[in-house]
């Protein structure tokens, strides 16, 4: 940044930084006018010297005083100065803190020499000349071990941190004749960087600081391995399992260039393989930023000229000692000459003798193919250290990522995208390179064999460009691929970020752009949620403009612009369609209905058009009563009044000639009219309809008396818009208990006011447009308000707070209904379409379910039976107890008693059967039974104390009982529980994982003994038994996979004949730098999928051949496969859900389902549905599950008939019309 | 920005006001989590040990076993993560009997003793509130002052560099690093008096 004239908005902050309040701010006696004018723009100035002249020390050097400094004239400015020396003690105080705060911020630089002190020997430790001598030194915290290794610019020792024991290797910077600040200014650049990437490929920085002699050091994870090369020496690994190692290389080394930063000096020596056959990234002595504005003083590190690096693997941009030229693509170069290195054995170049000759190579030597120094290597891998070691950086892969990416192609033999590149361009490079040789060789060879071979090789030709052509179309199917999977990966993303801001618009269009190939669970769990409604019925062929229900919550009307009105019956499938109407005399063009109105006894509706017309319908026949154009313009609203005078039934209509008019309902004749001085929008009785609410276009909400024709009371509810003329409106309604009355306003908020002091109740925010359809709950307790944003939200009129946004409507919402029962809210609106929703869930009801849980304590385990419909669930020590919930609607159904510690495991051994286990070693065998109950009500939601809604009130009486049918106890921990799955008829065996003790297999019934398997001793570490974490069958029972405490997979594997007695090992691979966290195989596979503490998770394929991505920013706890295995399911300790893809490892959607850990997953296949373990236990289904919803008896609007209902014709409408 | 005073929370707490949990757990979580895995417990462990102590901590509190006037909160917490963290360890005592081996990490061969945990606790905990400091002062100066700040006082860059890439004098630099750092001395003295009031 040079920007000599800082804008306004720096400006204003450098007014703050600068100028200040001296009378406030001590600080700011120190900044005189000078100050200021470097404010507005003038060049910094430099030499704190200019201030000689000033009356007072300004803060550089009272903060040089405050840190020891030697400056007799401050010294004595300060004695008489009281000011300067409360500034001088405050300083002092302040740099305590700051030290403090250095202390624990792993950014902090303590080395930087402040330039006054830095030639002052008795300024500040960081400051101090380094010791000349390598005598051994003290570092506070630490007992300083062996020397272990020494290289340019530090030394590494073995030590031991003493407050936690740990062994830690300690770096501390060299002490040579050329150490400098250059040289300490690169040391602390080594720490920033490592300390950037946080990465299990990547070794970690524990600590920094001075020793006792005021060296730099810092404090980094001990890895105990073997570098790279002697790795690969010592363990001869195959072809693949050099590639494996380099996948996993480059995965560190993709992090390292996401967190910024470019190493510039990978080899074999600056990684380490430790024993678990990691590659650990060290060394990040030459590395840089690769942003510009966070690399810094790059200009002071390295001298022009200078050459970064080691030689051998070495970029040939590097060599020309430009470090702005050398990018991320230096690293590509040096893995492409790591690569070449492990597969022959063998260096690219002869990089031994004499430099230039070297550095010559480098420049202007193809490497050769790896193939052609060692027999049995692929094409693919000679085109892979082709493309990545190209001379020009814009030739080679243009990202680590890219380079990996080919790697794993090439493992899971697809065609890499190197390889048509690779054979072109060798070509196109020799051509180039020898252009007058390539000339006259071809000349020549033209005339020799162009008359002999023409026909042979025109034939070459045809198959060379053949071959070359099905290569192309490879690798371009390959990169159709992999872009397909980013562009529904983003397609995801975006879906989801649209729902998060309520608009199902946005996210609809998002996922219809999804490749429909491509799509699983994620997309399916999306689509659910654009449409949380859980009933929805086609309503008009245009827009409804409104919506009434009669009082006992039987009868729904709504009235649209397609000039009908549709009657039907709720809650019964068999008659879903109860009476259409044409109310036009205009059949071709009808005038559309603007409002509808139902008597509270449910004997007449009315309905309003846009020409003024009021027409009234007897509902037991169907006749009209009357139709009369009561209004000069159209008709906004209607509202029959809740009792007639005399036995005669009274209505009110509010049109956009300004009137409200009092109409007797049978006759339509005029018994009043209420004059208001602009469009009439909305017109509303109160409950004893003794008064009336209108809504103007004067956007004045007034009550009138409507014995007396007065207006009692108003409120100007925000200021009229000019602009409003014929396509805005609003309405008001009144609540249930007449106090209140609610009204929406043009700019989003929704006002409910108290009608008899006029004050208000409540202002509700969160409409992003005006809502105009309003409803109060039948308690008068909660608004529904229904707005242009197309988003329905139930409001917590106490609190003033939504309870719940409803998603479903695709367009404006005009019309909103409150079923009696207080549960369902119906929706209509310009998109046609009638929808009804639980009005009090957190609008995903069928979707998602909260349950409660176990007393707020961590749920362990998760178990789906009876196809889904009773969860089981066990938590963690404080509430060990089994619960058994009804999965569709949330209902508590048992609590059993459970296990003395944490319930570690759950399976289904088969019909109404289960298996539990515990971390008190018990095992048991439960059979259960589910007794009917029809009668039991369901269970009323409430508000939890985690700012959600739970779907279940007090627990009903269990009506899952369970018994114990077998139990045996263990001196061990259970720590995991698996059952291989053909054991319903009593066949079949559980494992168990035993801390400690391996693992146990056992009858799932009898829970006898059948067999155990001892874990294999690490062959580096034979005296430490290795402990199973977790335990998985396959989908034949005959295959076992094991998790370990120290990260790796160990597979089983039974002979048919040889029953579960024998199992042999088949595996026995490191994958994780924690414990294995959770498995799972493959559908039908004995390829696995696991996720470890350490927060990433692996694939592994059937010959042991793996893949391993990051996962989580935290310890990965739980796993499940979707999708036939296609979608990695996992959750962690950062408190979010995730999807993968499992073939790429691609995050396809990451998710919080609350505020806490997370640490059980469950699946189930019947409803697509996923349950979710934290303190609470979340469902959330995937599928379009409408079936499932507020209760057992919660009735549902039927679909529409198949066959299109019958239009209204003419003739027939005839009949219905009004005369 | 301003925070709750851990009396307030406390209060709440005691009253089983809905949120108070989530915002007790939400504050003192980080530490408790940090010193069990300076207690070498592994991640998943340090958390569930976190969990436990914060829940007997509210508890605690609930039940009035907490008193302001007999010890700071500090060390009462220490009290309970030390004891949960021990517990943890007694309860997974199969993964600490694997004996040590030459020149490797030996993690948790070494149990620090009580002394060496309360260091790290100490230590934590400081952590902890410079962390509730930093964040508070985040809130109440401009992004530019911050990023200087951050620039000359935690990455120790040269002020003249500072001074250069802002646009601002030197002077201007070393005030915006001690008004912050005052600000943090304020805050740090207040939350250390509300601690032993």
């Amino acid at each position: 940044m040079s920007d000599r004239v800082p804008p306004p908005a720096q400006r204003r902050a450098l007014r703050e930084l600068i100028a200040g309040d001296p009378g406030a701010d001590p600080a700011a006696h120190v900044s005189s006018a000078a100050d200021g004018a470097g404010a507005e723009g003038t060049p910094a100035r430099s030499d704190p010297d200019e201030r000689e002249s000033d009356a007072c020390l300004d803060a550089e050097r009272i903060e040089d005083l405050a840190s020891g400094a030697d400056d007799p004239p401050a010294d004595e400015h300060v004695e008489a100065c009281s000011r300067c020396a409360a500034l001088l003690e405050e300083y002092r105080a302040n740099l305590q803190v700051l030290a403090r705060v250095r202390l624990h911020d792993g950014r902090t630089k303590r080395a930087t020499p402040h330039p006054a002190r830095a030639a002052d020997p008795r300024g500040a430790a960081d400051a101090s000349p380094p010791d000349a001598s390598d005598a051994p030194d003290r570092i506070d915290g630490y007992d300083l071990g062996p020397e272990i290794h020494r290289g340019g610019q530090g030394i590494v020792h073995r030590a031991v941190q003493r407050s936690t024991g740990r062994v830690v290797a300690i770096k501390l910077i060299a002490v040579t004749a050329r150490s400098g600040r250059r040289e300490r200014m690169r040391f602390d650049r080594e720490v920033e960087l490592a300390a950037r990437v946080q990465h299990p490929g990547v070794v970690t920085i524990f600590d920094r600081g001075l020793t006792a002699r005021g060296r730099r050091f810092y404090a980094m994870e001990l890895v105990d391995g073997l570098p790279l090369d002697r790795h690969v020496a010592e363990t001869r690994p195959t072809t693949e399992g050099v590639v494996d190692l380099m996948i996993e290389l480059c995965d560190a080394v993709h992090a390292a260039h996401r967190h910024g930063v470019i190493h510039r000096d990978l080899k074999p020596g600056n990684i380490l393989v430790d024993r678990g056959g990691r590659p650990r990234i060290l060394d990040f002595g030459l590395a840089r930023a690769a942003d510009r504005g966070r690399q810094g003083s790059e200009e002071q590190l390295t001298l022009d000229g200078e050459f970064m690096g080691t030689l051998a693997f070495a970029a040939p941009e590097q060599l020309a000692g430009n470090p702005e030229r050398v990018d991320l693509r230096a690293d590509v170069y040096a893995l492409g000459v790591i690569l070449h290195l492990l597969l022959v054995d063998e260096h690219p170049y002869d990089v031994d003798g004499a430099l230039a000759d070297a550095i010559e190579r480098i420049l202007h030597v193809d490497p050769p193919p790896p193939s052609s120094r060692r027999r049995g290597i692929d094409g693919d891998l000679d085109a892979i250290v082709a493309t990545a070691m190209e001379k020009r950086p814009d030739d080679r892969y243009a990202s680590v990522a890219l380079l990996a990416e080919d790697l794993r192609l090439h493992r899971a033999g697809l065609p890499i995208a190197a390889r048509r590149a690779s054979t072109l361009h060798l070509v196109r490079k020799f051509a180039r390179r020898h252009r007058l040789l390539v000339s006259a060789a071809a000349l020549t060879l033209a005339a020799l064999v162009a008359g002999i071979v023409g026909t042979s090789a025109g034939l070459l030709r045809a198959q060379r460009s053949a071959e070359l052509a099905r290569g192309a179309l490879a690798a371009a199917r390959a990169a159709e691929l992999a872009s397909a999977r980013r562009a529904y990966a983003a397609s995801i993303a975006a879906a989801d970020a649209a729902l998060r801001a309520d608009s199902v618009a946005l996210a609809e269009a998002a996922l219809h752009a999804a490749d429909p190939a491509l799509r699983g669970w994620e997309w399916r769990r999306l689509a659910a949620l654009l449409d949380a409604s859980i009933a929805v019925d086609e309503a008009h062929e245009d827009w409804t403009w409104d919506l009434a229900l009669d009082g006992r919550g039987e009868l729904i009307a709504t009235a649209g612009r397609d000039g009908r009105l549709f009657l039907r019956r709720l809650g019964d499938a068999t008659t879903p369609l109860e009476r259409r109407f044409t109310l036009s005399d205009r059949p071709a063009s009808p005038a559309d209905l603007r409002a509808v109105a139902l008597g509270s006894d449910g004997r007449l509706v009315a309905v309003g058009d846009g020409e003024g017309f009021v027409h009234v319908i007897a509902m037991e026949d169907g006749r009209a009563l009357a139709s009369r154009r009561v209004h000069d313009r159209r008709i906004q609203s209607l509202a029959f009044a809740p009792s007639g005078v005399e036995g005669r039934p009274l209505l009110a209509s509010a049109g956009w000639d300004g009137a409200v008019h009092l109409l007797a309902a049978r006759t339509l004749e005029t018994i009043a009219t209420f004059e208001h001085p602009d469009a009439a929008w909305g017109v509303a009785f109160s409950p004893d309809g003794a008064r009336l609410a209108t809504m103007a276009r004067d956007c004045i909400l007034r009550i009138w008396n409507v014995a007396e024709g007065a207006i009692e009371r108003s409120w100007a509810l925000h200021p009229p818009d000019p602009e409003w003329r014929s396509v805005h409106w609003l309405r008001c309604v009144w609540s249930p208990c007449g106090t209140l009355v609610a009204a929406g306003q043009h700019d989003g908020p929704v006002r409910v006011l108290r009608v008899d002091d006029g004050s208000t109740k409540a202002v509700l925010l969160g409409h992003r447009s005006r809502a105009r359809a309003l409803a109060f709950s039948p308690d008068g307790r909660s608004l529904a308000t229904g707005s242009d944003d197309a988003t329905v939200r139930t409001w917590d009129l106490d609190r003033s707070e939504a309870i719940a946004v409803h998603l479903g409507q695709r367009e404006e919402i005009f019309g909103l209904a409150w079923n009696p029962d207080g549960e369902r809210l119906h929706a209509a609106g310009k998109d046609g379409e009638l929808r009804t929703f639980a009005a009090r869930h957190a609008g995903l009801v069928g979707r998602t379910l909260q349950l409660p849980g176990h007393s707020n304590q961590s749920i362990r385990a998760l178990l789906f039976a009876e196809q889904g419909e009773v969860l089981f669930s066990g938590a963690s020590d404080a509430d060990p107890s089994l619960r058994a919930w009804d999965a569709l609607d949330g209902a508590p159904l048992g609590r059993f008693e459970g296990h003395a510690g944490a319930v570690t495991g759950l399976a289904a051994i088969g019909p109404e059967r289960l298996l539990s286990s515990g971390r008190d070693g018990r095992l048991r065998h439960l059979r259960w039974h589910r007794r009917a109950d029809p009668e039991q009500p369901p269970p009323a939601p409430r508000p939890d104390d985690l700012g959600g809604t739970v779907a279940s009130g007090p627990p009903p009486p269990a009506t899952v009982e369970m018994t114990i049918e077998a139990e045996r106890s263990f001196e061990t921990p259970i720590v995991d529980l698996a059952v291989a799955r053909p054991c319903g008829d009593g066949e079949g065996v559980a494992a168990l994982a035993l801390r400690g003790r391996g693992i146990e297999l056992v009858d799932p019934r009898s829970l006898a003994t059948r067999a155990t398997i001892e874990l294999p001793r690490r062959a580096d570490a034979p005296a430490r038994p290795r402990r199973a974490e977790r335990v998985a069958f396959d989908d034949s029972g005959r295959v076992l996979a094991v998790g370990t405490a120290d990260g790796a997979l160990l597979r089983f594997r039974s002979a048919p004949d040889e029953g579960v007695a024998r199992w042999r090992l088949e595996l026995d691979r490191p994958c994780f730098d924690a414990s294995v966290a959770a498995l799972a195989f493959l559908p039908g596979s004995s390829a696995l999928v696991a996720g470890s503490a350490d927060g990433t998770w692996a694939r592994i394929d059937d010959r042991g051949g793996s893949a391993r991505f990051d996962g989580h920013a935290a310890a990965i706890t739980a796993l499940t496969l979707l999708d036939g295995g296609e979608r990695v399911v996992t959750v962690g300790l950062d408190r979010t859900v995730r999807i993968f893809d499992r073939g790429t490892g691609t995050l396809l959607r990451a998710w919080g389902v609350e505020s806490d850990w997370l640490f059980a997953l469950a699946h189930d296949p019947h409803r697509d549905a996923l349950a979710i373990g934290g303190r609470r236990i979340t469902i959330e289904a995937g599928g379009d599950v409408r079936c499932v919803s507020v209760g057992h008896r919660a009735p549902r609007l039927a679909s529409p008939p198949s066959a299109p209902a019958p239009r209204a014709d003419p003739s027939s409408a005839e009949a219905d019309q009004p005369h | 920005m301003s925070w709750e005073t851990t009396t307030i929370l406390l209060e709440r707490l005691r009253a089983f006001d809905d949120a108070a949990w989530r915002d007790f757990s939400e504050r003192f979580r980080t530490p408790i989590a940090a010193f069990a895995r300076r207690n070498g417990l592994d991640a998943e462990a340090a958390q569930d040990v976190a969990q436990e102590a914060l829940a007997a901590a509210a508890e605690g509190v609930r039940a009035g076993r907490y008193e302001r006037g007999r010890g700071r909160l500090s060390a009462w917490l220490f009290g309970i993560a030390w004891n949960e963290a021990m517990r943890r360890r007694r309860d997974d005592r199969f993964e600490r009997q694997s004996p040590s081996i030459a020149g490797r990490t030996t993690f948790f061969s070494a149990l620090p003793s009580e002394a060496a945990a309360r260091t790290a606790w100490d230590h934590e905990w400081e952590r902890f509130v410079l962390d509730r400091c930093m964040s508070v002062a985040r809130g109440e100066f401009t992004d530019r002052v911050l990023a200087i700040f951050d620039a000359v006082a935690i990455r120790a860059v040269d002020p003249a560099l500072v001074a250069r890439e802002f646009g601002v004098t030197r002077n201007a630099v070393f005030i915006a690093k001690h008004r912050v750092l005052r600000r943090l001395r304020e805050l740090r003295e207040s939350i250390e008096a509300e601690e032993a009031a």
